[in-house]
C-alpha cells in the first residue's frame, strides 16, 4: 500500500537533479557545499524547490520562546554556534525554504558528466574486470515463497508460541504466521577493479591568501567527486610546500599558511618519494592536482627534470591551476585605494605557468600536463572541465 | 509489501487492556485500528499524511526525504501518527521496548477521543480514508487524459495556494443563504437583472427608487416625528444606505477569506477538470485545517491521558515504570531556546484540572492578591475532571491559550522570549512579561502565524482583474515568495492579479502580476 510514495520520491529526485543541473555553475562557486560530503552522499542546499506561499518577511532578529531560570538580559545560548535541533529557530512559519537534499556521488557525477560533457576515464594499464558477485548471506522478513527458509521460520514460530504461553510440551502444535516467516536475502559483494590516488599539491607560502585556498578547495571538491565516481577505490594525499614540502591531512592543507619561500621542486620530490613507497604505478592510477600563484624559486630547472624523468612516466595526469589573484588585492590598503590603481596593476601573472607550458611543449609526456589559469572564482568551472575533460 | 502490519496476539492483548483503561477514564473514541510499521515504512506513511492511498505528487516525496532525515534512524524514539477517521488508524513504529508501545497506544486513544469530540472536527469527513482514495482516482484519471506534466504543473499552482481557505468557517457563517439574497433583490425591484450582475457593469440598478420614508424611525407620537427624524438624520441614513448598496454590488460583497472557493466559482479560465482538481485540494485543506488549529491541545490532551494511564492507572507496571519515565521525559522535554507544544498543552491541562479541583477560578479568586492565600486556595470543588473534558470539547488552540495560559502559569513554568544580542552574539532573555509572552504566542497561532489574504474585488477595473488584500497586522510580506505565489494565482485566474499590502512601517505596498511582469505600484482605477 505504500508503494505509492516511491513514485513521488523518484519524481522529487528528478526535480532536484534538474535544479542542480540548472544551477551547477552557481553550485560550483558555492562555498556551502564544501564539508557536506559524506562517504557516498553530498548534501546540497537548494533554495526555491518548495512551493511558494504567501508568507511574512523574515524579521531581522526574531523573538523565540524558551523556558528556564533567568532574568531579562541573561545570556542563554551563544549566537553563531549551530546546535543541532536545539538551536534557536527563526520565527515560526517564516522559515527560509532552502531544502537540503542528499545526492549520491554517482548522481552528482552523472550531472557533471552531462553538463560539463566529461568523458569517462579509461583506466590505464589494467583491464577493467567487473568483480561483483552476489551471495545469500542473511535473512529478511519479506520475500518470495521460493526463498522461504523453513528452520528459522519454524524457530520464530516456536519462540512466539512459547512466549505467548500457548506452547504445550505434550501436544506441541506450532502454527506458522506471516510474522514468523524468514526469507533468504543476498548481499552484493564488490571487489574494486582499479584504484586511484590523487595527490593535491599546494603552495602555502605567504603570497597564497585565503581566497586562493578557497578556490583550490572548490576545485578539489569537484575533481574529487568525479574521480570517486570513476574509481571504486580512491585515496587522497595532501602535500603542501613552501621552501620544503610536508605531507598533511586535508584540513591542514586547506587552512594553514607559512611565511616561507616557494620551491615547487620540493613538492614534486616528496610526491615522487611517496609514490615509490606506497603507490606502485602498476596498481594505481595516479593524479596530481597542483595549486599555486605561479611563484617559484629555482632557476636551474630541477622541477622539470624530476617531472620528465620520474613523475610524468608514473602518473595519468597532472593538472596545474594557477590562481592569479595578487595577494595584495585582499589587503585593506588595496580596498581603500582601489580606484587609484589601474586594471593592469591587478592583472599580473605568475611566471611558473608559462615555464610549465614551455616545458610541456618539449616534454615526451607533454600531453599529461594540463594547465589552467584562474583570475576569479567563476573560472573554476572551466578549470574543472580542463582537468577532467581528457578522459585519462 | 508491509511486514508486521497487524498486531500480534500479545499486542492485541495489550491493546484491549489499554482500551479498557481508556474507556474507564471517560475517553470516548472511534474504533481504532493499529498498524505497527518498521521505521522506514512509517516514514513513507507519514509523508503521505497517513493515508493509504493518496494522489501522486512530488511534494510527498520531498516530505519523505525530510522525515527520514529529521527523524534520523529513529532507534529508541517514539513516534505515532493518528488519522482522523471512523474507524481511526493509529500508526506505530515497531519497537522492542514494550512500555513504549503501551505508552504510544494510550497516547493514540487520547488523540482519537479528541478527534471525535472537539468541535473543530465536527464537520470533518469521517470517511476521509476512502475519500482521499477517490481523490487519488480522479486525479489519476486526469493525468491519463491530460498528461503528467500538465496535471503536475496545475497541482503545483493549487497546492501553493491551499492555505487560502476560510480559517473561521467552522463557527462563522459569512455568506448569506441564497434565499436571503433573493429577498434583497425583491426589495430592489429588479430581481431578474440583478441575478446575473454580480460581475459588475450593473450601473442601471443604481437609480434607487427608495423614499425617505424607509429611513424614518417609527414613532408612536406624531409630534415627536420632527425631533427624531430630523433632516440631518435622514441624510446620514441615506448616505449609509448608499454605501451599503454599493457594497452589495461589490464582488464579493465583503472580502472573501475562502480565496480558493472564490476562484472556483468565478474564474473564467479554469476548465472543468481543473476545477475538479482545485476543489479536491481545497477539500483536503479543509480536512487538515482543524488539526493545525488544535495542535497544542490535541498533543497536550493525548499526553495528559497517556501519562495518567501509564503512571496513575498503573499501565506501565512496576517493571516498566522507569523505562516509561525516561520516555515520557523525552517526549515532554523543553529547552532554554525551545518550548515543546506537547509539554505546554500537557501542563495546561494539568493546571486546569488542579485549578478547578481547588476552585482556583472566578472573581473571588482573581481578586485575592495575597500570594500565600492564592497558593493555598482550596475550596474542595473537585470539578477538575469535568472541566478538562469540557475544554477539550469546546476550545481550539487560540481560545485555549488565551483563556488558560494565565500569568501564574507563565511565571510558574518560567517561560520567556529571547532575542539575539548583536553586541556579543549571544541569545539573551528578552522579555518575561506574561502579557507579552501570551500575545506573541497568540500571534504565532493566529492563522498559523501566516498572513491573512482575502479577495477584495473580483472585477477590478471592471475587467475581471482580481484584487486581493492582505489583512495587515504590523508584519509585511516576503516579496520574493509573494511574487512567486501571485504567479500561481494568475495561473488559476487568467487575468491580472493585484495584492494590496503594507510595508513594515504601515505605508501601502502594491503587488501586481499581469502574466508577464511584476510591478509594485498602486494600480489606477
Amino acid at each position: 500500500m505504500v508503494s505509492n510514495i516511491s513514485k513521488d520520491k523518484n519524481r522529487f529526485k528528478d526535480i532536484i537533479k534538474g535544479k542542480i543541473r540548472k544551477d551547477l555553475g552557481d553550485l560550483i562557486v558555492n562555498d556551502e557545499l564544501i564539508g557536506k560530503k559524506g562517504n557516498d552522499k553530498v548534501s546540497i542546499p537548494l533554495p526555491g524547490i518548495d512551493l511558494p506561499r504567501f508568507r511574512f518577511g523574515q524579521e531581522d532578529n526574531p523573538e523565540g520562546f524558551g523556558q528556564g531560570e533567568g532574568e531579562e538580559g541573561d545570556p542563554i545560548a551563544p549566537g553563531s554556534e549551530e546546535e543541532e535541533g536545539d538551536g534557536p529557530k527563526a520565527g515560526e512559519g517564516a522559515g527560509e525554504h532552502t531544502i537540503e537534499v542528499d545526492v549520491t556521488i554517482e548522481e552528482l557525477a552523472e550531472i557533471m558528466k552531462e553538463e560539463l560533457q566529461l568523458p569517462n576515464i579509461e583506466p590505464k594499464g589494467k583491464k577493467r574486470i567487473k568483480k561483483e558477485f552476489e551471495r545469500f548471506a542473511s535473512l529478511r522478513r519479506v520475500g518470495p515463497d521460493s526463498l522461504l527458509r523453513f528452520e528459522p521460520s519454524y524457530l520464530e514460530a516456536l519462540k512466539r508460541t512459547i512466549a505467548s504461553g500457548e506452547y504445550d510440551p505434550d501436544d506441541p502444535e506450532i502454527m506458522l504466521t506471516k510474522d514468523d516467516m524468514r526469507f533468504r536475502s543476498w548481499k552484493t559483494k564488490e571487489i574494486p577493479e582499479s584504484d586511484a590516488v590523487i595527490f593535491y599539491l599546494m603552495d602555502v607560502s605567504g603570497s597564497m591568501t585565503d581566497e586562493h585556498k578557497s578556490i583550490a578547495r572548490k576545485i578539489s571538491f569537484w575533481t574529487d567527486i568525479w574521480l570517486r565516481s570513476q574509481y571504486k577505490g580512491l585515496e587522497s594525499v595532501y602535500v603542501m610546500h613552501d621552501y620544503e614540502a610536508y605531507r598533511v591531512d586535508r584540513n591542514t592543507f586547506f587552512t594553514s599558511s607559512t611565511s616561507g619561500g616557494t620551491k615547487i621542486w620540493s613538492g614534486y620530490d616528496l610526491i615522487n618519494r611517496i609514490i615509490d613507497k606506497e603507490y606502485s604505478p602498476n596498481d594505481w592510477n595516479i593524479y596530481i592536482f597542483q595549486y599555486s600563484d605561479g611563484d617559484n624559486w629555482g632557476d636551474n630547472g630541477d622541477e622539470f627534470n624530476i617531472l620528465e624523468s620520474e613523475l610524468l612516466p608514473k602518473i595519468n595526469l597532472m593538472g596545474y591551476a594557477q590562481i592569479d589573484i595578487p595577494w595584495w588585492t585582499s589587503h585593506p590598503y588595496y580596498a581603500r585605494n582601489m580606484n587609484q590603481l589601474s586594471f593592469e596593476d591587478t592583472d599580473v601573472q605568475g611566471p611558473y605557468l608559462e615555464d610549465l607550458e614551455t616545458f610541456a611543449d618539449l616534454s615526451k609526456y607533454g600531453d599529461k600536463i594540463l594547465t589552467a589559469r584562474l583570475t576569479n572564482e567563476y573560472d573554476i568551472l572551466d578549470t574543472i572541465k580542463t582537468f577532467l575533460g581528457t578522459g585519462k | 509489501m508491509i511486514s508486521n502490519s497487524y498486531l500480534t496476539r500479545e499486542q492485541e492483548d495489550m491493546r484491549l487492556e489499554i482500551k479498557a483503561v481508556a474507556e474507564d477514564c471517560g475517553l470516548d473514541f472511534f474504533k481504532t485500528n493499529f498498524m505497527i510499521l518498521e521505521f522506514d515504512q512509517f516514514n513513507k506513511v507519514v509523508a503521505n499524511g497517513g493515508f493509504p492511498k493518496r494522489y501522486n505528487h512530488w511534494q510527498f516525496g520531498m516530505e519523505y526525504e525530510r522525515y527520514s532525515k529529521q527523524l534520523g534512524h529513529g532507534f529508541g524514539r517514539i513516534y505515532e501518527l493518528v488519522i482522523n477517521n471512523d474507524p481511526a488508524i493509529g500508526y506505530l513504529v515497531d519497537t522492542i521496548v514494550k512500555v513504549h508501545q503501551r505508552m504510544v497506544m494510550a497516547h493514540v486513544y487520547g488523540h482519537v477521543d479528541f478527534f471525535k469530540n472537539n468541535y473543530m472536527f465536527k464537520e470533518t469527513n469521517k470517511n476521509m480514508v476512502n475519500k482521499m482514495a477517490n481523490h487519488a482516482e480522479i486525479i489519476k484519471k486526469h493525468i491519463e487524459k491530460h498528461g503528467e506534466t500538465v496535471v503536475e504543473k496545475f497541482l503545483d499552482a493549487c497546492l501553493s495556494l491551499d492555505d487560502l481557505i476560510d480559517a473561521e468557517s467552522v463557527r462563522i457563517k459569512r455568506r448569506e443563504d441564497p434565499i436571503n439574497d433573493e429577498d434583497d433583490c425583491e426589495e430592489e425591484g429588479n430581481c431578474a437583472t440583478c441575478q446575473g450582475c454580480s460581475s459588475g457593469g450593473c450601473s442601471n440598478s443604481s437609480n434607487q427608487n427608495f423614499t425617505e420614508k424607509e429611513y424614518r424611525i417609527k414613532t408612536k407620537h406624531p409630534y415627536m416625528e420632527d425631533f427624531i427624524n430630523t433632516p440631518e438624520f435622514l441624510d446620514i441614513q441615506k448616505k449609509q444606505d448608499q454605501i451599503e448598496k454599493k457594497k452589495k454590488k461589490m464582488d464579493p460583497p465583503s472580502p472573501e477569506r475562502d480565496v480558493l472557493l472564490y476562484i472556483l466559482e468565478n474564474s473564467e479560465k479554469l476548465k472543468k477538470w481543473q476545477k475538479e482538481i482545485l476543489s479536491i485540494i481545497r477539500d483536503e485543506a479543509y480536512y487538515f485545517y482543524p488539526q493545525g488549529a488544535t495542535k497544542i491541545m490535541n498533543e497536550g490532551w493525548a499526553s495528559y491521558w497517556h501519562h495518567h494511564m501509564m503512571a496513575e492507572r498503573g499501565l506501565a507496571g512496576p517493571e516498566g515504570i522507569v523505562e516509561y519515565a525516561i520516555a515520557n521525559a523525552q517526549v515532554l522535554s523543553t529547552g532554554k531556546t525551545r518550548i515543546n507544544p506537547y509539554q505546554i498543552g500537557f501542563s495546561l491541562f494539568e493546571d486546569i484540572r488542579e485549578r478547578w479541583d481547588r476552585g482556583k477560578y472566578g472573581p473571588e479568586y482573581e481578586h485575592e492578591k495575597n500570594f500565600q492565600r492564592r497558593k493555598n486556595w482550596d475550596t474542595q470543588e473537585g470539578k477538575g475532571l469535568d472541566k478538562i473534558f469540557e475544554v477539550r470539547k469546546t476550545r481550539n488552540d487560540i481560545e485555549f491559550i488565551r483563556e488558560f495560559m494565565t500569568d501564574d502559569f507563565i511565571r510558574e513554568k518560567m517561560l520567556y522570549t529571547y532575542k539575539l544580542d548583536p553586541n556579543d552574539d549571544w541569545y539573551k532573555i528578552a522579555n518575561k512579561n506574561p502579557e507579552h509572552i501570551r500575545k506573541q504566542f497568540l500571534n504565532q497561532l493566529t492563522n498559523f502565524g501566516q498572513p491573512i489574504i482575502r479577495v477584495h474585488n473580483g472585477n477590478f477595473r471592471n475587467a475581471k482583474e482580481l484584487m486581493l488584500e492582505h489583512v495587515f497586522d504590523g508584519r509585511s510580506l516576503d516579496i520574493g515568495k509573494t511574487r512567486k505565489t501571485l504567479e500561481n494565482v494568475y495561473k488559476l485566474w487568467g487575468r491580472p492579479i493585484y495584492l494590496a499590502s503594507r510595508k513594515e512601517d504601515g505605508t501601502p505596498a502594491f503587488y501586481s502580476f499581469d502574466g508577464q511582469e511584476h510591478k509594485m505600484i498602486k494600480p489606477k482605477k
